[in-house]
């Protein structure tokens, strides 16, 4: 992990169905220490090798946090692959978030 | 903190509690966002730095409609004394979990410290209450965001819907007891016409007016018209002056005082406009200002009607001298119409005004309106020793004790009454003081007759 609040996470070798998130936290706050193990658990069970998970944390980064319009945390984006997806949460109910990734069915 | 908005500072004492958060709670449609806006637009222009942050309306709209205000936001934007922060949520995004706005805190922080912000205002605080998913966890979110203010020390409006539902309204009543000042405002329609009210409904450690104020919102945005004291502060009466008819001056030991409020009142026809123009040209020949306020006929129709008892009212108009304003009186809430009034006053500088005819006033809404809106101009005359001139046109029928209609016969110095009278197969029209305070007075019916050369009476 990136010093500053910025950290990323991701597997060895990014291939072209990549799933890249950018995940916006408020320092070690309980939503946002949850948003980012629900998240961390549910890509190694359902993207094992193939996600990007860069963690913003808005304490320290407030223009990143203005420039993405995030008011909440935790909030989850999923940039990649598009369409985009907003998430507002702890991420608690992984059926929920799988069938919002698109990701229901995969293995 | 002043608020910029010179009615509602006089209302608070002094304008909204610093570093603390005041609500402003309103129906749609009631003014609130412009309130916190000028606000703002107050502390900016004054070089105190502002943040308007806003969950329901977008940054570009709330641009566009300040500027049809004349007030120019992107200019103070790029001076950093003004800051929009649009804080929609992505109405599309997934809620998952429980969350909390720090991103939103995070932002304020980096903002307040980067623009050494004074102010903010929260707008449709409301709005971000309803993404969470039940009343205890909004009341939590908002006492959190409530510390947090308090704990930067910015002097903070948030504003809220009111809701009429009673259930909804138990549900943020808890805002209320919260906040250090509450102040509610709402628009409301009584016979047709809409009235704006704003009451503060609490301030800690302050005394305030605890009244109902009406305003208005024009293009230049908030205008409160709060009674301007406590205290009667009433010029004494000056010097006489003539009434315009020699005659009537007799019968009044000399003519009207200045600085006082005269009541002429009579049936339809019985010749008060007339006497009124009398008056009114004898000022404005003397050199003095009059400002007469129609609410029955244009100024053009007033000025060719008076031609026919010969009363030449146009060359005083050309003159500057002799101003006449005419308002439709249903047109407006009697606090526009006060709000009019009063601005022709300031305009006009008149030493005396004429309001033709205070029976119309109370199609401004009620008699209630008639008289709020008389007592207002009274007052603001009677303050600024202006002689007020007040028409009334009577059924006849009234008692002599209420002469005016309205309940305001104490704030009237002078009662002049007309009236006709059946006299064989011909009309006779009389004239008799029925007061002057501070005058004695003749007690005779006087009989007159309307000529194309004024009022004169009948028999020498």
């Amino acid at each position: 992990m990136k010093a500053r609040g910025r950290s990323t996470r991701h597997a060895a070798r990014p291939a072209r169905d990549t799933y890249v998130f950018r995940l916006f936290v408020a320092g070690d706050e309980p939503n946002s220490a949850l948003a980012r193990e629900n998240l961390g658990r549910l890509c190694d069970a359902h993207l094992p090798g193939r996600f990007e998970i860069h963690t913003v944390d808005v304490l320290k980064h407030a223009e990143v946090a203005y420039k993405h319009n995030v008011i909440v945390t935790p909030t989850l984006i999923l940039i990649r692959p598009l369409p985009r997806v907003t998430l507002f949460g702890t991420l608690r109910d992984a059926g929920q978030v799988l069938a919002a990734l698109r990701l229901t069915g995969a293995p | 903190m002043p608020t910029g908005i010179a009615g509602l500072d006089v209302v608070l004492g002094g304008g909204v509690p610093a570093g603390r958060v005041t609500i402003l709670s309103g129906g749609p449609g009631s003014g609130k966002s412009t309130m916190g806006l000028q606000c703002l637009l107050r502390g900016a222009e004054a070089g105190e730095a502002g943040i308007l942050v806003m969950f329901e309306e977008r940054a570009a709209t709330v641009r566009q409609d300040a500027w049809s205000r004349g007030w120019d936001l992107a200019r103070l934007e790029k001076q950093n004394k003004l800051f929009l922060l649009d804080a929609r949520l992505d109405p599309a995004a997934v809620m998952a979990g429980e969350f909390s706005i720090n991103g939103l805190l995070a932002i304020l922080d980096h903002r307040i410290a980067a623009m050494r912000a004074k102010y903010i205002v929260i707008d449709a605080v409301d709005a971000l209450l309803h993404r969470y998913d039940s009343p205890s966890r909004e009341r939590h979110e908002l006492y959190s965001l409530h510390e947090w203010l308090l704990d930067r020390g910015v002097t903070t409006i948030m504003t809220v819907k009111a809701i009429e539902n009673d259930k909804a309204r138990s549900e943020y009543a808890f805002l209320d007891f919260m906040a250090d000042c509450v102040i509610h405002v709402d628009q409301r329609v009584t016979a047709q016409i809409t009235t704006r009210r704003l009451r503060v409904i609490k301030y800690r450690g302050s005394g305030y007016g605890r009244n109902e104020y009406p305003f208005v919102i024009n293009e230049a945005g908030i205008n409160i018209i709060p009674m301007t004291s406590n205290v009667l502060q009433h010029r004494p009466p000056g010097a006489r002056i003539s009434s315009g008819t020699a005659w009537l001056d007799d019968a009044l030991a000399g003519g009207y005082r200045q600085g006082t409020a005269i009541l002429i009142a009579g049936t339809a026809g019985s010749g008060k406009t007339t006497l009124a123009c009398l008056f009114t040209r004898a000022a404005c020949l003397r050199g003095e200002r009059v400002l007469y306020l129609n609410f029955e006929e244009s100024p053009e129709a007033m000025v060719a009607n008076m031609l026919s008892p010969g009363v030449t009212l146009q060359p005083l108009i050309n003159k500057g001298t002799l101003a006449i304003r005419s308002y439709l009186p249903e047109a407006m809430g009697v606090e526009e119409h006060l709000f009019h009034s009063l601005q022709d006053m300031s305009e006009c500088r008149p030493t005396s005004v004429v309001v033709d005819a205070i029976s119309a006033c109370k199609r401004m809404g009620s008699e209630q309106a008639a008289f709020d809106y008389l007592m207002r101009i009274l007052n603001a005359c009677k303050e600024r020793g202006i002689t007020c001139l007040c028409l009334n046109q009577s059924s006849g029928r009234e008692s002599i004790d209420d002469i005016s209609g309205i309940g305001i016969s104490s704030l009237i110095d002078t009662v002049v009454l007309l009236r006709h009278r059946q006299a064989g197969d011909t009309m006779v029209r009389q004239l008799v003081v029925m007061k002057a305070r501070g005058s004695r007075h003749s007690e005779q019916f006087h009989e007159f007759r309307i000529t194309n050369r004024g009022i004169v009476l009948a028999k020498a």
